[in-house]
C-alpha cells in the first residue's frame, strides 16, 4: 500500500513537471523551466525512495533530490524577480 | 538532525509559494492560482508532517497521513493546471 | 496563422511587447506621425475613430510602455487648451524610434496584416493569461499597475 501512494506521488509530480514544461513551451517565462525541473526533482526522490524499499526518509542522502527541487524553485523565483524589466514585464 | 531541519525548510518554501500564488489571485482573479496555492499548501503541511513524524513523534508513523495530504495536494494542483489554462 | 516573413522583427516585437489593442496602435501613430504636437485626451478622442472608450488611460498606457511623454497643463489656461495633461510623442530609445517609424511605414502600405498579427497577439495573450499571473504572482515587488 504505502508504495501505491508512493508511486502514485512521484506520478503526480511528473504530469505536474510535464505541465509546468508545457507552460514554459507556450509562454517562454524561464519560470516554468525552473519549476518543471523542480517538480521532476520531487518525483525523482519519492521513485528513489521506492526503489530502495521505502527506508524512513531522513537516513539516506535521497532527501537531496528534495532539497535540490526547492533550491531549484527558489532559484527559479529569484531568476524571474532579477529578469523583471522596469516596466514590469518580464 | 539534517534533514529533519531540510523538511522544515522545504515546508517553508512551499508556504512561501502558496502566500504568493494567494496574493496573485487577489490581485488577477485567475482561478489556476487559488488551486495552485491550495496544492503548494498541500506540500507544506506533508513537509511539516514529515518533520513532526521522523522528530516529535518517531514512535508513531504518520505515513499514510502525509502521503494522503501531499496527494490531495497535487490533486488540488493538477485540476488547476489542466482545467484552469485554455 | 499566417506571419508575413517581411514584417521585421523589431516591428513583431514591438506589436507583442508594447501594443496591447488597436485603439493603442492608433494613438500611437497619431503621436508619431505629428511629432511636435501635444495631445490631451480630448484631442484623441477627436481625432479617432471610433472615439476611445477612455482616451487618458490609452494615453498613459502609451507613456507607460515608453512611447509619450506626459506634459505638464499650463496653469490658468482654459480647459479647451492647456488645462488637461497632455502628451507628446517621446520614444524611450532610439531603437524604439525606429520600430514606430517602420511601424508607421507598415501601418500604410499594409494595415489588415497589421491587425491580424495585432489579433493574433491578443489571443495568445489571453490563452496564456492564466500562466502569465501564475509567473507575476513570483514578482516579489509588484507594480500596482500589474494584473
Amino acid at each position: 500500500m504505502k508504495l501505491l501512494l508512493s508511486g502514485m506521488l512521484a506520478m503526480s509530480y511528473l504530469v505536474a513537471g510535464l505541465f509546468f514544461l508545457r507552460y514554459w513551451k507556450v509562454s517562454r517565462d524561464r519560470l516554468f523551466a525552473f519549476f518543471a525541473a523542480a517538480f521532476a526533482l520531487f518525483a525523482a526522490n519519492r521513485l528513489a525512495l521506492g526503489a530502495m524499499g521505502m527506508p524512513q526518509e531522513s537516513l539516506h542522502l535521497i532527501y537531496l533530490l528534495r532539497l535540490g527541487g526547492f533550491a531549484v524553485l527558489i532559484g527559479g523565483i529569484i531568476d524571474k524577480n532579477r529578469r523583471a524589466a522596469p516596466s514590469g514585464r518580464a | 538532525m539534517m534533514a529533519e531541519a531540510v523538511y522544515l525548510l522545504c515546508a517553508a518554501t512551499s508556504v512561501a509559494c502558496a502566500a504568493l500564488l494567494l496574493r496573485g489571485y487577489r490581485a488577477s482573479r485567475t482561478q489556476l492560482l487559488f488551486w495552485a496555492s491550495l496544492g503548494f499548501l498541500g506540500l507544506a503541511l506533508s513537509d511539516v508532517l514529515l518533520f513532526v513524524d521522523l522528530v516529535l513523534l518517531p514512535q508513531v508513523d504518520l505515513f499514510y497521513w502525509r502521503s494522503g495530504i501531499a496527494l490531495a495536494g497535487m490533486g488540488v494542483l493538477l485540476y488547476g493546471l489542466i482545467w484552469e489554462v485554455r | 496563422m499566417i506571419v508575413p516573413a517581411e514584417f521585421p522583427e523589431e516591428v513583431r516585437t514591438l506589436l507583442r511587447e508594447r501594443i496591447d489593442s488597436h485603439e493603442e496602435l492608433e494613438a500611437l501613430v497619431l503621436l508619431a506621425h505629428d511629432r511636435g504636437v501635444l495631445w490631451s485626451p480630448a484631442r484623441l478622442t477627436g481625432s479617432l475613430r471610433p472615439p476611445p472608450a477612455d482616451p487618458a488611460a490609452v494615453l498613459a498606457r502609451l507613456a507607460a510602455r515608453g512611447f509619450a511623454t506626459p506634459v505638464a497643463p499650463i496653469p490658468g489656461a482654459s480647459p479647451a487648451s492647456g488645462a488637461e495633461p497632455g502628451y507628446r510623442y517621446a520614444p524611450a530609445s532610439g531603437a524604439i524610434d525606429q520600430a514606430v517609424l517602420r511601424l508607421l511605414e507598415l501601418h500604410r502600405t499594409d494595415l489588415p496584416t497589421l491587425l491580424r498579427l495585432l489579433n493574433a497577439h491578443a489571443m495568445e495573450r489571453v490563452r496564456s493569461g492564466a500562466m502569465r499571473a501564475f509567473a507575476d504572482a513570483f514578482l516579489l515587488r509588484r507594480d500596482p499597475n500589474d494584473g
